[in-house]
C-alpha cells in the first residue's frame, strides 16, 4: 500500500529549485519527486546532478534513510547537462522506506551545504494529507 | 485464463456442433472429425479438456450447460438457445464487424483501440475464422501517422479515471510559467485535438476546472479520495464551443467574424472548423465566414497559417491578439 503527498516546502533555507513536489511513502521505499528549470543565468541552462551520499533524515529518528536509486537525474560526479536555459527536469529519488506516519523530514544531499546543494529542511509529512494510490 | 488461438477455434466448432439442430448430439468422433476438416487435429483428451473448459463458470470457462447424453451417446447443450458467443451473429453481422475492425485499425493505433480491437477479436474468434484479409497487409484507409508524443503513455490511466470517476495525483510543467506544480484533479474528459492529447478536470490546486496537455504531465497515479462531480452539462457546452483546446480568456462564446480571399475560402468551404460556422460567398470566390465560438490560442494559430488571405474582423480584442502572436519574435 502506497500513500502520496504534495508537501508544501517553505522553510527558507529550502531549495525551491529544484522544487519538491511529492512524497511516497511505501512500506518497501520512500520516493521525492522534483521538478528543476534550468537557470537563466547560464547560457545552456547549466548542469546539475546529485550526490550519492543524499539521504533523509526523519526527526525523532537517530539513523538516517539513504539514498537507494533515482530516476532521471545523475549522480555525482556525472552531470546532466541542459541543452538551453529553457528545459526542465522531472526526477525522482528513492530512499530506504521511512516509517508510514506523521513526521518531519530533512532531504540533506550534503551536511555543509553550499547554496548548490539540494538540501530542505522540516517538510511536514502529515498522514491526514496523505493520499491512499490506487492499485 | 488465457486462451489460445486454436483452443478458440476448437471452441467455435464444438459449439457449432452442439447448435447444429439438423445433426444433434455429436460424438466426441463427429467432434474431432469437424476439427480435422478445420486443418486441427486434437486427441480425445483435448477434446474432453475443452469441454471441461467450456463448462468452467466465466471468466475461465463459458458456463456452457454441455452433458452427454446417455441415451443418444452424444453431447448436447441442456440449454437449446445457448451459445457461447452468447449473441448469435448473423453473416452481415459477422461481416460489418471485420469491416469496422479494419477501420479502426486504420485510424487507430490508440491503446484503446488496441485493446478494442483484442475484445472484438475474441468476440470474433468464437464466430469467425481469423482474419486472413488483405487489407491488413496493404491498408486501403491510410490516415496521418502521427508520431507517439510524449505523454501519450497516460491515455489509459486518464481514461480509466473518467470512466471511474477516481482522483489522479500527478506534477505539471507549465511552458508558459515554466514551473511545476503537484496537482491533485477530478478528471472527466480526455480529448485529442490535432494528435495531441489533454484531460479536462476539477484541479484542486486552482479551484476550477482547468485543461492539462498530456505531454506535461508527469507520473500520474490514481488516487483513493471523494470524487469532485461538476456540471457535466455546462462544461459539454463550453468544450463543444470551442475549436482547439485553451480559451484565450475567461468569457462566452463570441461572435467571430473573417473575411478570407477565394483560396481560403474554398479550404473553409471545404472543410469547416466548427459547426457554428456560416460563410457567404462573394462575386470573386472571397468569402464572409463568421462562428460562435470561445476564442482559443488554436484558432489563433489556424487565423494565422492563412497569412494574407485571412484577415480578421471582429471582436477587435481577437484581432488584437493575433497582431501579437503572427508579430511574436521565435
Amino acid at each position: 500500500m502506497s500513500y502520496i503527498l504534495h508537501p508544501n516546502v517553505n522553510d527558507g533555507e529550502s531549495r525551491n529549485n529544484p522544487q519538491l513536489l511529492r512524497i511516497v511513502l511505501d512500506t518497501e521505499f520512500t520516493r521525492l519527486d522534483f521538478g528543476y528549470s534550468a537557470i537563466s543565468i547560464y547560457i545552456k541552462g547549466g548542469w546539475f546532478n546529485i550526490y550519492p551520499q543524499t539521504h533523509l533524515r526523519v526527526h525523532g529518528i537517530a539513523e538516517p534513510f539513504p539514498l537507494t536509486h533515482a530516476d532521471g537525474v545523475t549522480f555525482a560526479p556525472d552531470r546532466f547537462h541542459f541543452e538551453s536555459n529553457k528545459d526542465w527536469a522531472y526526477f525522482s529519488l528513492y530512499f530506504k522506506a521511512i516509517p508510514i506516519q506523521s513526521c518531519v523530514i530533512d532531504v540533506i544531499e550534503e551536511e555543509k551545504p553550499t547554496k548548490n546543494n539540494f538540501n530542505y529542511y522540516g517538510v511536514q509529512v502529515l498522514m491526514e494529507e496523505m493520499m491512499e494510490v490506487v492499485g | 485464463m488465457p486462451i489460445n488461438k486454436n483452443a478458440w477455434k476448437r471452441f467455435t466448432i464444438i459449439d457449432g456442433l452442439l447448435r447444429n439442430k439438423m445433426k444433434p448430439y455429436p460424438t466426441m468422433a463427429d467432434i474431432i472429425e469437424a476439427c480435422r476438416r478445420q486443418d486441427l487435429d486434437p486427441a480425445m483428451e483435448t477434446i474432453q479438456k475443452d469441454i471441461a473448459q467450456m463448462k468452467m463458470s466465466r471468466p475461465d470457462g463459458f458456463d456452457s450447460p454441455i452433458q452427454f447424453n446417455r441415451r443418444h451417446l452424444g453431447y448436447e447443450y441442456t440449454d437449446p438457445d445457448y451459445s457461447i458467443s452468447g449473441i448469435p451473429l448473423t453473416e452481415a453481422d459477422k461481416a460489418t464487424i471485420q469491416e469496422s475492425l479494419e477501420l479502426i485499425r486504420a485510424i487507430g493505433g490508440t491503446a484503446i483501440s488496441s485493446k478494442f480491437n483484442h475484445a472484438m477479436e475474441k468476440v470474433l474468434s468464437v464466430t469467425l475464422e481469423e482474419s486472413t484479409s488483405e487489407f491488413q497487409k496493404y491498408p486501403i484507409i491510410q490516415t496521418m501517422d502521427a508520431t507517439t508524443s510524449r505523454g501519450y503513455e497516460h491515455l489509459d490511466l486518464f481514461y480509466k479515471a473518467c470512466l471511474h470517476q477516481i482522483p489522479v495525483s500527478f506534477v505539471h510543467y507549465s511552458y508558459s510559467k515554466r514551473d511545476f506544480s503537484a496537482i491533485t484533479a477530478h478528471p472527466f474528459l480526455v480529448k485529442e485535438f490535432e494528435n495531441r492529447w489533454y484531460v479536462y478536470a476539477y484541479s484542486e490546486k486552482h479551484q476550477s476546472v482547468r485543461t492539462f496537455g498530456f505531454d506535461r504531465i508527469y507520473a500520474p497515479v490514481l488516487v483513493k479520495r471523494k470524487f469532485e462531480q461538476i456540471d457535466r452539462a455546462a462544461h459539454a457546452m463550453f468544450v463543444n464551443d470551442m475549436y482547439g483546446v485553451y480559451p484565450l480568456a475567461d468569457g462566452p462564446k463570441e461572435h467571430i467574424h473573417i473575411r478570407v480571399d477565394y483560396m481560403a475560402a474554398n479550404y473553409f468551404a471545404a472543410n469547416p472548423i466548427h459547426k457554428s460556422q456560416v460563410l457567404k460567398k462573394g462575386a470573386y470566390g472571397d468569402a464572409e465566414i463568421s462562428f460562435e465560438l470561445i476564442p482559443t490560442f488554436e484558432l489563433l494559430q489556424v487565423f494565422a497559417s492563412y497569412g494574407k488571405q485571412i484577415r480578421l474582423k471582429s471582436p477587435l480584442w481577437l484581432c488584437n491578439a493575433l497582431t501579437s502572436y503572427i508579430q511574436r519574435k521565435p
